[in-house]
């Protein structure tokens, strides 16, 4: 195969100048129907990041790159490109000197054939070394070609590669995209670009606002395009292109409409990217409803406003609920706000006519009523009912109960939180608003007149239900929650259903990560191996049960199981850990053998802490000498009686002091002292290893000396594996 | 409505006389998507769906209500603007009541089909789903039809800007100054007597041996290749599964194996139609 060597040409201080006289800007639009909201960041950042790849493989630098989008549209806008490309020098690999010229200089059929490929004479050919061997070289230059007739090629290829969540066909065209493509502008310079997709050929038109006239706008490029005069031009024809401006305009039109009426609005994050991407001229306005509705839970309310229709809900200064909404309409003249804030009420209303049925429904039945019903639902495929789950949860949360030895009271409260965490799920407040789980069983539980301590836990135990969700406030809700997402891990682990790469659909990762948050924010020390083997304990029943007795469904072994979760947790702490800026190499160490978070974030705190010190230095390069003989054992324990030197005889007893106080010291957590207590031993170690020569002839001698070792190997592990340390 | 759908070219048919959950699923919209005839029609279809009986105590929700379903086949590229057209066309302007197309993707997994579009709002309420075919009866459907179904109680109540469907005054008084007939005259007590059937009285047994029975008499007809026939059973099972269904008389696993067996039939439905339209040599494709 021939090998080519690209390079660009340096640029020289004239063509710089020449070149920035002739910079050219280009934009894309693409007119769509109604995209999704929910997908508009997504392509919009795809759009931009396999944009800048396809110019940056096309030898077409740029100084900017913008994104913008509405619901109809998608634009991209590449600043200040060069008129052409870049010319390309190559140097390509002919044959053999020798096969090109023979012994002489006489060009061979070889030599002419390869210059003729590269379409150069033979006398241009070079002669270069490659090692040891002279080659024939060829030097061909290849002119850029103009920028616009390459983005003619790379945005067609761009618009087919898109990331597309969801893709369709329409019309009896072959096409496929996120919407049906209505029209492309594009240009560069004040070229418009000639391509199409399908049968829509681009050009320099685009359309104004839907409701407010759909007319065609032409933009001039005739000096060039520009995104200022296409943001300007669409404007006048109500449409505002900038997200971000968009967002800004919607965030302060909410926040005047609730001030005029005395209220603070509730600006949820994701309603606001939702609404942004359902408008390009926001129009503010408000309804109310009847005060009647307040008696439904605030969350029921906020929920039904914001999930089916898009509208901002308003506290008072008490941070009450008041009957009022916020809603942003889509290019409403002012002649008609009235008349659609009317139809919004109306439809407020009927939503919240269906909210009370669910709620005066559910209300006829008590949640313990729901429980026994839970064998109906499934929990994940194969792995049994929600009920089965709730048993599990139950024992697990006792389990973990009295492990971290609580008080009477909390257990009995677990109990109680356990087995009605899941009994909201089968009423119909949450089957029509699945996000309000665990909110339902935490309202429906008060008005049963539960305890507010039973309340929050059966809340919380689903917290945090996402990256920048709370943690649970009380250690009744922390446990079941737990109890609940390792039950959920260790089942999916066990049916090989493993996360891997982007690829997590029940969202262990999520739950895994939740864990770990819990533990570290309140502290506790748990066994996780332990933990994991109670949760696999409790499944074995399903295991052993009719849906796997056919063999079709397989489960892992508990071995298997456990160092698999594992794992999986010890990559949640490291993750955690990071971002605390622990070292990496020290993560590894201390999470080296994992089995309890908390001590695990201790340890890399207490090492963090003393790295810098000569002593921890010594720790590393010590454990990392005896570790490397330590391999060579083929025993963990020392006979005394076989030492034969007073060396061996002090470097073990002041194992056994230094392991006293190691111990101590880690029985109390405070791992600062322990590792400055197992700096003690460094000098003792280094003394043997100049007395003592561990691998001797006789077999009796070396067997305790490593045995010896092993022992000192033991003691460090109690720490970390400071092998990994990198000084 | 009609007028306006009949002069875009579409074939005016009247409701099909069998219990159905949706338009979808009348034969004029089931068959005729598939395969690669053109085909454009508009229908009126009474739907019935049990779970949202309400024993006519809600004022949105009901067990049965209409429907007034739009084929295009292929979809045009100017439909939404046609659709906006249909709304101008009885007296809606939709730029003055906020139009919105919001996301909806429709599956239905006992016909095997799905597709993507929207639920079009106005002033925030619902009046019509919005869909682009993209599979029916587990076929890829080619070309690709636009469905368009109106929610014809909606719509009056959107008119007549009532907030009970019951008091939709579907007949004028006459002489002038009497009544006239609501929604409520009408439907009211057909919501109260079926929600109590659905819910409450219905033979579970029986009906579940029904479904048993239409699904061994679909399978016979598919064996005899009389399509439209096997295809009122497969009907006929759908509703049975749906009464089974709101009564909650199934458990999770069966309520998906039941699913599965609607398909299956559906599938094969779906197939069979195909294979005797070749066999005619797709005769719409030449009018």
């Amino acid at each position: 195969m021939r090998q080519v060597i690209y390079r660009t040409k340096g640029r020289t201080g004239i063509s710089i100048t020449k070149e920035i006289a002739a910079k050219k800007n280009a934009l894309l639009e693409i007119g769509l129907e109604e995209v999704p909201a929910r997908f508009m960041s997504a392509i919009l950042a795809d759009l931009k990041e396999k944009a800048v790849k396809e110019l940056q493989s096309a030898r077409l630098p740029f100084r900017s790159i913008q994104t913008f989008g509405t619901y109809r549209r998608l634009v991209l806008y590449i600043e200040g490109l060069p008129a052409k490309q870049e010319d390309l020098s190559k140097e390509v690999k002919g044959p053999s000197r020798e096969q090109a010229f023979g012994g002489n200089s006489t060009p061979t059929r070889a030599a002419e054939g390869f210059a003729a490929s590269q379409g150069i004479k033979v006398a241009d050919l070079k002669i270069k070394k490659v090692g040891e061997k002279e080659f024939v070289f060829a030097f061909v230059t290849e002119k850029g070609k103009d920028a616009a007739v390459l983005l003619e090629q790379i945005i067609p290829k761009l618009i087919k590669s898109l990331y597309l969540p969801i893709s369709m066909r329409w019309g009896s065209s072959d096409l496929k995209f996120i919407r049906p493509i209505h029209w492309i502008f594009a240009a560069c310079g004040n070229n418009v670009l000639n391509f199409s997709i399908g049968d829509i050929k681009a050009s320099n038109r685009t359309f104004g606002h839907r409701s407010l006239g759909n007319k065609p706008v032409v933009i001039n490029i005739s000096k060039g395009v520009e995104i200022k005069t296409f943001v300007s031009a669409l404007l006048k024809a109500k449409v505002m292109l900038d997200q971000d401006e968009r967002m800004q305009k919607i965030t302060s039109m909410v926040s005047n409409v609730a001030k005029k009426l005395g209220a603070v609005p509730l600006l949820d994050r994701d309603l606001l990217e939702e609404v942004n991407y359902l408008c390009e001229w926001p129009v503010a306005l408000s309804g109310k409803f009847g005060k009647e509705f307040l008696k439904l839970p605030k969350d029921v309310l906020v929920t039904s406003m914001k999930k089916n229709q898009k509208y901002f809900a308003a506290l008072d200064n008490a941070e009450r609920l008041l009957p009022l909404f916020i809603n942003i309409a889509d290019g409403t003249k002012s002649e008609s706000l009235k008349e659609v804030s009317e139809g919004n009420e109306r439809v407020l209303v009927a939503r919240l006519n269906d909210a009370k049925f669910f709620f005066e429904e559910d209300r006829k039945n008590l949640l313990a009523d729901n429980v026994p019903k839970l064998t109906k639902v499934a929990f994940y495929e194969n792995l049994g009912s929600m009920y089965e789950k709730v048993e599990r949860i139950s024992a697990l949360s006792a389990w973990i109960a009295k492990e971290l030895k609580l008080p009477e009271a909390k257990k009995e409260n677990i109990k109680e939180i356990s087995s009605l965490c899941k009994s909201d799920l089968l009423t119909h407040m949450v089957y029509e608003f699945p996000s309000l789980q665990g909110v339902m069983g935490r309202e429906y539980s008060l008005l049963e007149g539960r305890p507010k301590e039973i309340a929050a836990g059966i809340f919380e135990h689903y917290l945090p239900r996402h990256a920048e969700d709370e943690l649970p406030s009380s250690m009744e809700g922390a446990v079941v929650g737990i109890a609940d997402k390792i039950d959920s891990i260790v089942g999916c682990f066990s049916i090989g259903l493993i996360p891997s790469g982007s690829e997590d659909p029940y969202g262990l990762r999520r739950q895994a990560h939740g864990i770990v948050s819990v533990l570290l924010r309140r502290k506790i020390n748990l066994a996780l191996d332990e933990l994991v083997e109670r949760s696999y304990k409790y499944f074995e029943p399903l295991f052993l049960g009719e849906v796997f007795a056919s063999g079709k469904i397989k489960y892992d072994d508990v071995q298997k199981v456990i160092p698999g979760v594992l794992s999986f947790l010890a990559a949640r702490v490291k993750g955690i850990m990071l971002e605390g800026k622990v070292r990496y190499d020290v993560a590894d160490a201390v999470l080296a053998d994992f089995e309890d978070v908390l001590d695990s974030c201790e340890k890399a705190k207490a090492i963090s802490k003393c790295l810098k010190e000569d002593w921890l230095k010594g720790i590393v390069f010590t454990a990392d000498r005896i570790t490397r003989l330590a391999v060579n054992a083929t025993r963990g324990n020392v006979i005394e009686t076989d030492f034969v030197s007073d060396d061996e005889r002090s470097l073990n007893s002041m194992y056994l002091e230094v392991n006293g106080k190691v111990g101590e010291a880690l029985e109390k957590g405070d791992y600062e002292t322990a590792l400055k207590s197992l700096a003690g031993m460094t000098k003792p170690v280094d003394d043997f290893f100049v007395k003592v020569m561990v691998m001797d002839k006789n077999e009796k001698l070396r067997a305790n000396r490593l045995a010896l070792l092993k022992t000192l190997e033991r003691m460090y592990m109690e720490i970390a594996d400071f092998s990994k340390i990198v000084m | 409505m009609q007028s306006f759908w009949a002069k875009q070219g579409c074939v005016i048919q009247q409701p099909y006389d069998m219990e159905k959950g949706a338009g979808t699923m009348s034969p004029p919209t089931f068959f005729r998507v598939l395969g690669p005839e053109p085909w454009n029609v508009a229908y009126v279809d009474p739907v019935r769906r049990p779970t949202d009986g309400r024993y006519g105590e809600n004022p949105n929700r009901l067990f049965h209500y209409y429907q007034f379903q739009v084929i295009m086949k292929p979809s045009p590229l100017d439909i939404q603007d046609i659709y906006l057209d249909s709304l101008r066309a009885i007296k809606i302007e939709p730029s003055k009541f906020d139009v919105r197309f919001v996301e909806d993707n429709w599956e239905s997994p006992t016909l095997g089909a799905w597709g993507v579009g929207w639920e079009v709002w106005l002033a925030g309420m619902e009046v019509t789903q919005f869909t682009y075919f993209q599979q029916c009866g587990g076929v890829e459907v080619n070309p690709v039809s636009v469905e368009l179904t109106y929610g014809l109680e909606r719509i009056a109540m959107f008119i007549q800007k009532v907030d009970n469907v019951y008091d939709v005054q579907w007949a004028k008084g006459l002489p002038a100054g009497r009544q006239g007939i609501k929604y409520g005259d009408i439907h009211k007590m057909s919501e109260i007597e079926h929600s109590k059937y659905n819910f409450e009285i219905g033979d579970t047994g029986i009906i579940s041996g029904l479904f048993d029975l239409y699904e061994k008499e679909s399978l016979n007809m598919i064996k005899s290749k009389l399509v439209l026939p096997a295809y009122d059973y497969v009907l006929k099972c759908s509703h049975a599964f749906n009464l089974l269904d709101s009564r909650g008389a199934i458990s999770v696993t069966e309520r998906m194996a039941y699913i599965l067996r609607v398909r299956k039939l559906a599938r094969q439905c779906a197939r069979l139609y195909i294979e005797q339209r070749e066999g005619l040599g797709f005769p719409l494709l030449k009018k």
